[in-house]
């Protein structure tokens, strides 16, 4: 068609058409160089359901909380518990309060110690005479003054009462407390309760109660999990957060029960101490059996490490930074190691008799003791430690994925696995000839059925053209943004065959029926046949733009939708209606004028 | 093409009022289904697994179905459905340690399918549906607004599209098909679907160039005209969607009956199930209900200006004339 009408290559219309189709058929087989043997599907990446594999869809528990209480209050409930379990009934009085202190008076007498262990903050004593009027059988008031701000206080107070991890953060806006755990509205109502504390309200005076967890605690259990999937050899696992909640991973050639082994359950970490071979002989990514005869074990992390530091730490000698994981041992974690550093002679020879950590029977970091560490451990068990990885920028990843490690893998939220599935390859690729299959039935369907209404090879062969190239300009945009391919991208687009094909015919009938209605006495007038060509395109333009606007406002609506399962059949609509608008359309307006 | 003609003809050749009837007869029994289902049920549509939590298992064995029964006995709620070889278990919600049992059990086999979903996740996606349904909707009214700033016309294409969903809900009742998220996008789908051949026929009846104005009767002549262009227009965009997404249905529920070299596709069945049935209720809602609506709407607008117009009588019906020619224009073609 075009060759007899070569007014239509110059038409702009008409050129970014064939531009777009040339462009996407350049991504999708020239440029990026398709991987070696992907054939005709050139850079086009299949999803999870045609290529085999299973999916996780996780839930990290937790609940954002906006807290209003008063830490004396915390801190008065909190000693009056401690003097009810010495069997005391002593009352406890706040004197005063502001920003940084509490100070309390009791008739009852306590111990520095005593107080430190509720671990409330940093605390001083005063015994004072009481006035004579409040003669106690002591004869005296112990005043006790409590440094620790209210973020602190109740942070500890939570973590106490509810039995999990909290921390104070920012959501927001506001000012909350990230629970790590999820607990029902009633049951911290109660905690609150007890120290005349309520939940918080935010600015339209609703209560701050949200399950879900912070994007900063989502994105640290996203970085955990990368951790762990890249320790099993799984690179580029795509991880994707829906909400704050909700992490969706695609394990391409996983089964299900592997999978689901990967989530929640924690690894086994070990500390072993190098007895025999050579200094360095021990070698990251080593596995157990390699190094059992060189090695024995010292503590297993669950219980001989007490804590793990949050972040990589610091410390400059010769003017380097260098980084480490900081973390600490329990009682018996440290009387283990000082043992087997003296028993093997590590304190006197470090460098012959590293020390290897290993994650699930594999050698994550090994390295000897310095010299300051193994002089303190010929004394006494040394508690706090920091395994150094290194300078610079390299140094403080590798310590802040060894800090992930130390935690052997560990969520910092409970997780539930809410959904999961397996597609095992071979279905997978039964469901990829299917696929293709349906969209090429749909198109010669679509052929037929045209084919029948016009009987016009002209009409009928450009239409089906142009629909061919709307189908190639998509596949063309999912290479190029490395869109993966699933089952709900190829309805999409088996959808856009249908529908792309109703607005060429919208055009064909008004362009035909323009040409055939312009009447001779309208023709005197003036009104010359390109003009009611264009009043009549323009008519069915309106009709497509509005038709298109309805479809693609209904699928935001599902692209929105957070659980994501179907977003790619929202998507591949919404993209095929724009590229069909705005590209597709107006050529074939121009290319069926030509013709008509 | 004289099949679509006859049709034309058939359909524009009823009175207005008579059309309009039969499509709302229609929805006052598609509701009563589904109101019935509410009552039956406590939902309108019947919760699918994605919608209620649960374990979809798929396996290829040859098996017998009370084979399978006794195998799997342990685990909640067992339902089995069989095409020949092919088995499908449905499991209910059960604990994370079933679950690995299970998982375990039906890895064994050299062909299999696995989906699990939670009743967490179920409620998640059912308060989603809700709200993307919603939202779409409200969108999709205020899209047609815009685009047609007269009340009636507009409010029978948002009456259009509500209709053509509870229908297809219905149908869904009546084959037995639960709800899936695959029949959730479908039914999104749908509101982009059935919008579209509504607005063609609004946007060609309401046109504002020469039509308007006239007689009450030529008036009603040309608007007649006007509807059987779009109605040819109409219904071979509808035949062409629905072509496309027959296609669909055959290769995602039919392929794998005859041949084990496919797999049925519930995700892509469901779809195009339902679009299948919104597809004909959206036929009979546009070029039955919408049209008579419009007909009858633009015959009180046309007697509204009659009196005013009638002394162009001599100019009306030249151009009635000579617009006659336009009937068959598009079977002429080039």
């Amino acid at each position: 068609m075009v060759s007899e009408r070569g007014g239509l290559l110059r038409d702009v219309r008409v050129l970014v058409f064939l531009v777009f189709v040339l462009l996407s058929l350049f991504v999708i087989y020239v440029y990026p160089p398709p991987p070696v043997g992907a054939g005709t599907n050139g850079n086009l990446k299949f999803g999870l359901d045609l290529v085999g594999g299973s999916y996780l869809q996780l839930k990290l528990e937790g609940v954002l909380v906006k807290v209003e209480a008063d830490k004396g209050e915390i801190i008065k409930h909190e000693i009056l518990g401690l003097l009810r379990g010495r069997g005391e009934n002593t009352s406890v009085e706040i004197v005063a309060e502001n920003e940084t202190a509490v100070v309390l008076e009791t008739a009852a007498i306590l111990t520095n110690e005593e107080l430190e262990a509720l671990n409330i903050g940093s605390i001083s004593i005063e015994r004072l005479s009481a006035p004579p009027e409040n003669v106690t059988e002591t004869g005296n008031i112990t005043r006790i003054t409590i440094t620790a701000d209210e973020g602190y206080v109740v942070t500890r107070y939570l973590e106490d009462a509810l039995g999990a991890d909290v921390e104070p953060a920012v959501y927001r806006g506001v000012e909350i407390y990230e629970i790590r755990k999820l607990v029902s509205k009633e049951e911290l109502e109660n905690v609150l309760d007890a120290v005349n504390a309520s939940i918080g309200r935010d600015e339209r005076g609703m209560e701050f109660f949200v399950e879900g967890v912070t994007p900063g605690t989502r994105d640290l259990a996203k970085e955990i999990m990368e951790t762990k999937l890249n320790m099993l050899g799984l690179r580029d696992i795509p991880i994707r957060t829906v909400g704050t909640d909700i992490i969706l991973i695609d394990l391409a050639g996983v089964d299900i029960a592997t999978a689901r082994k990967l989530i929640g359950k924690p690894g086994k970490f070990e500390i072993r101490i190098q007895t025999a071979g050579e200094a360095g002989e021990i070698k990251k990514g080593m596995r157990l059996e390699e190094i059992k005869n060189i090695t024995v074990h010292v503590l297993y992390g669950d219980e001989g490490i007490a804590s793990v530091g949050a972040i990589p730490q610091q410390r400059r000698s010769d003017d380097v930074e260098r980084w480490g994981a900081p973390f600490t041992l329990t009682r018996e974690g440290a009387a283990a190691l000082q043992d087997a550093c003296i028993k093997y002679g590590a304190v006197d020879d470090p460098e012959r008799h590293e020390l290897a950590m290993l994650l699930d029977d594999v050698v994550i970091y090994s390295a000897p003791l310095s010299s300051d560490l193994a002089n303190e451990l010929k004394t006494r068990p040394v508690y706090n430690l920091i395994a150094e990885t290194g300078e610079g920028e390299d140094g403080r990843r590798a310590a802040k994925e060894l800090i992930i490690h130390l935690k052997a893998g560990a969520l910092p939220v409970p997780v539930e696995i809410i959904g999961s599935g397996e597609v095992p390859a071979p279905l997978g690729e039964k469901f990829r000839r299917e696929a293709a299959l349906a969209a090429a039935l749909a198109f010669m369907l679509v052929a037929l059925v045209v084919y029948v209404r016009y009987r016009n090879g002209r009409i009928v062969l450009p239409m089906l053209m142009t629909l061919i190239c709307e189908v190639i300009i998509i596949l063309g945009f999912a290479a190029a943004t490395g869109w993966q391919l699933d089952l709900p991208s190829v309805a999409g687009i088996i959808a856009v065959i249908g529908t792309g094909v109703d607005q060429l015919v919208i055009i064909t009938d008004e362009v035909l029926s323009g040409a055939a209605a312009t009447p001779p006495t309208q023709k005197k007038k003036g009104k010359t046949p390109v003009k009611v060509y264009l009043r009549r395109v323009a008519e069915a333009f309106n009709i497509i733009f509005a038709s298109a606007a309805t479809t693609a406002v209904a699928m935001l609506a599902l692209a929105l939708m957070a659980l994501g399962t179907l977003r790619g059949f929202a998507i591949i609509t919404i993209v095929g209606i724009l590229i069909g608008v705005l590209i597709t359309r107006p050529a074939y307006a121009r290319i069926i004028q030509e013709i008509a | 093409m004289p099949l679509l003609d006859a049709v034309v003809e058939r359909v524009t050749g009823f009175d207005a009022k008579r059309l309009v009837v039969v499509p709302l007869i229609v929805l006052l029994l598609a509701a009563s289904v589904l109101a019935y289902s509410q009552l039956a049920f406590g939902t309108p549509v019947k919760l699918g697994m994605d919608f209620t939590g649960g374990t979809l298992v798929r396996i290829t064995t040859a098996e017998s179905k009370d084979e399978l029964l006794a195998k799997f006995s342990e685990f909640p709620n067992v339902i089995i459905r069989e095409a020949g070889d092919e088995k499908i278990l449905q499991f209910g919600p059960m604990s994370n340690e079933e679950k690995e049992k299970l998982i375990q059990l039906v890895t064994s086999y050299p062909d299999y399918e696995i989906k699990d979903v939670s009743p967490l996740f179920g409620k998640e996606a059912q308060a989603q549906t809700v709200k993307a349904l919603v939202i779409a909707f409200l969108l999709m009214a205020i899209v047609i607004f815009i685009v047609f700033r007269t009340p009636v016309p507009a409010a029978a294409i948002v009456f259009c599209a509500v209709s053509d969903i509870i229908i297809a809900a219905a149908c869904l009742n009546l084959v037995r098909l639960e709800l899936s998220l695959g029949t959730v996008a479908a039914l999104l789908m749908l509101i982009g679907y059935s919008v579209d051949s509504n607005i063609l026929l609004t946007t060609k009846l309401l046109r504002s160039s020469p039509v308007t104005g006239r007689s009450k009767k030529s008036g009603m002549l040309k608007v007649l005209e006007r509807l059987k262009e779009a109605m040819r227009t109409g219904l071979t965009m509808t035949s062409t969607t629905l072509s496309a997404i027959f296609a669909m249905f055959v290769v995602a529920a039919c392929m794998s009956l005859f041949s084990e070299y496919y797999a049925p596709i519930p995700l892509l069945r469901d779809i195009s199930i339902v679009l299948i049935f919104g597809l004909f209720a959206d036929l009979m809602n546009t070029w039955m209900f919408n049209a008579g609506v419009l007909r009858f709407y633009l015959g009180e607008r046309a007697a509204a200006r009659a009196p005013a117009e009638r002394r162009k009588g001599a100019k009306t019906a030249r151009v009635e004339k000579a617009a006659k020619p336009q009937r068959g224009g598009v079977r002429r073609g080039k």
